[in-house]
């Protein structure tokens, strides 16, 4: 198990959080390795990124661990201010060749999401918190584990949290397609915005049997490689480079331009991001803007809230992974005949951008 | 040399005696508009959006609406636009000072760089709260101008404002609509008007 990421920034809590679900994992009968001898071989390969693993990361972790798999947790969100909060997610990732997601999961809670009659139902306690995230991802592991199937911490696609305007070209209506998750741009007060919702588009992707995705310290280390810097977002050459070094289908970014967490008595958490498929081509596939607020799925009193941003954010990913999922709807338009179709409807204005009259 | 026409949109309020409720009501500020006559805008297949001037006091304002922009216009199915990285990339390879005002010879330059017809360029007026005696409301004032890559040339100009201290903000301090509405709003309406 590798020492936990910190993008919540909080200082000193990721490191509970991960001893938390380390005891609970070898409760279920897992045979972890433990903390101390990982961090060393992780010092002596001077391994300092542990939000992911490249391959040669995973060829020294392999040789000298004598591993099959690393567990790699992120820590997303953490308050221990009311209401608590927490959000960390898990995945297994194979060391034997190029790394390769085998499960993802997560857990994100706050103190107030069941507090139900008399508030009987709140968790005010941390520790109680940590436990119940420990024994949630216990549980999910060892169920894979058990039947092999891949899992993800995927959210429900709702109606409610799907993109509010989509543009969709040329989605292969079939096959599985190879991901590489670029980190969004972040242009939110929140410190780690971007690598919050790319790490929940990780999550949603990678549990959709449309998608196989690279795990981000493989797209890191091929970002390093290539000498690239996401300065403004992700140009064509710069998506053609990373799509050709990883051998991916398709390269995904965005820029998130909101994101904040809900206050005791205060306003529900908000999102909203822009996410960006490009394919090999250098077309955008896919390109959906996506908000929304922890209140919109209410539909009496608090029922259907949502407490934490990040729990919002997997909710509107879902939404996106969903949408691209369905299959293609194609209309007609009139000189270009058949083609891929955003959800929206086409306004009769923009029809007119197809009758290219010379006399116009 | 082409024709040209300019016209300014009818306003939304007539002016004598609506011209109190509209004081009261807040409506929408009188809105200009041009269109070259002889641009054939069907030729347009492939856009560019530059980064947005920003004279209001949310930083985040031009971006915000710039993306709203891309997204609204590549929903629509009518014309491609070109990644927001690429016009990046372009623009720092072309060494432009001011992406927000590009010169005739910039957006040559950028047009074959970034192999689009045409480029957008626009100006965030304002971009927030607004407050009117203790009534508080949100609004966006946004313009927008077209450039055909071609020639450098502006062939469709236009600008809206939306939002503002509405009547029911005033007597129910609602607050007005979200900030994000009226951007969709101020966008689509702008974005009908260049593609009718």
């Amino acid at each position: 198990m590798f020492p936990p990421e910190d993008l919540a920034g909080a200082p000193g809590a990721a490191a509970p959080v991960a001893v938390a679900i380390e005891e609970a994992f070898a409760r279920s009968g897992l045979e972890v390795v433990s903390d101390v001898t990982t961090e060393a071989v992780l010092a002596r390969n001077r391994i300092r990124y542990v939000g992911g693993i490249d391959a040669q990361a995973a060829e020294a972790v392999r040789l000298e661990l004598g591993v099959d798999a690393v567990l790699i947790t992120t820590l997303e969100a953490y308050d221990t201010t009311p209401p608590l909060l927490l959000s960390v997610s898990v995945r297994l990732v194979s060391v034997t060749g190029e790394p390769r997601i085998l499960w993802i999961d997560a857990f994100s809670r706050s103190g107030d999401d069941s507090r139900g009659l008399l508030g009987l139902g709140g968790i005010d306690d941390p520790g109680k918190l940590k436990r119940a995230a420990a024994a949630k991802l216990a549980r999910s592991l060892t169920a894979y584990l058990r039947d092999g199937r891949v899992r993800g911490a995927r959210c429900a696609g709702e109606k409610t949290f799907a993109p509010k305007s989509i543009h969709r070209s040329n989605v292969p209506a079939e096959g599985r397609l190879r991901v590489a998750v670029l980190p969004f741009l972040n242009r939110t007060k929140f410190e780690n915005g971007g690598e919050i919702v790319a790490r929940e588009f990780l999550g949603q992707l990678g549990g959709s049997p449309r998608f196989e995705v690279v795990d981000p310290g493989v797209v890191r280390a091929a970002l390093l490689r290539q000498r690239i810097i996401l300065r403004g977002g992700v140009s064509l050459e710069d998506a053609r480079r990373v799509l050709d070094e990883l051998s991916a289908d398709l390269v995904l970014s965005g820029e998130v331009h909101d994101l904040a967490q809900s206050t005791r008595g205060g306003g529900a958490p908000r999102a909203e991001f822009t996410a960006l498929f490009l394919d090999r081509g250098g077309n955008i596939m896919w390109q959906s803007r996506s908000r929304n607020t922890g209140s919109d799925a209410i539909w009496m009193f608090d029922f259907g809230a949502v407490r934490t941003a990040v729990d919002l954010v997997c909710r509107m990913a879902a939404g996106v992974v969903s949408d691209i999922s369905m299959s293609e709807r194609r209309v007609k338009s009139p000189e270009t005949g058949d083609r891929a179709d955003a959800r929206m409807p086409l306004p009769p204005l923009a029809r007119s951008f197809y009758n290219r009259s010379p006399s116009m | 040399m082409r024709d040209s026409c300019q016209a300014k949109k009818p306003r939304r309020c007539s002016r004598a005696a609506p011209l109190l409720v509209a004081a009261l009501v807040g409506c929408s500020t009188p809105e200009y508009s041009y269109r070259d006559a002889s641009m054939d805008f069907g030729s347009i297949q492939r856009v560019g959006v530059m980064p947005l001037a920003n004279l209001s006091r949310e930083t985040s304002a031009p971006d915000r609406v710039r993306d709203v922009l891309s997204s609204a216009l590549l929903a629509t199915g009518a014309v491609y636009v070109v990644p927001p990285g690429e016009v990046a990339r372009a623009i720092s390879r072309a060494g432009i000072p001011t992406p927000a005002a590009p010169s005739v010879d910039e957006v040559v330059k950028l047009g074959q760089a970034l192999k689009a017809e045409a480029l957008i360029t626009g100006v965030v007026k304002e971009y927030g709260e607004v407050r009117s005696g203790t009534a508080v409301s949100n609004v966006i004032s946004l313009s927008l101008q077209l450039h055909e890559t071609a020639s450098g040339k502006v062939v469709w100009s236009s600008t809206v404002t939306k939002g503002g201290v509405s009547i029911a903000d005033r007597l129910l301090g609602s607050g007005g609509a979200p900030l994000n509405d009226i951007t969709e709003e101020a966008v689509d309406e702008l974005l009908d008007e260049m593609l009718q």
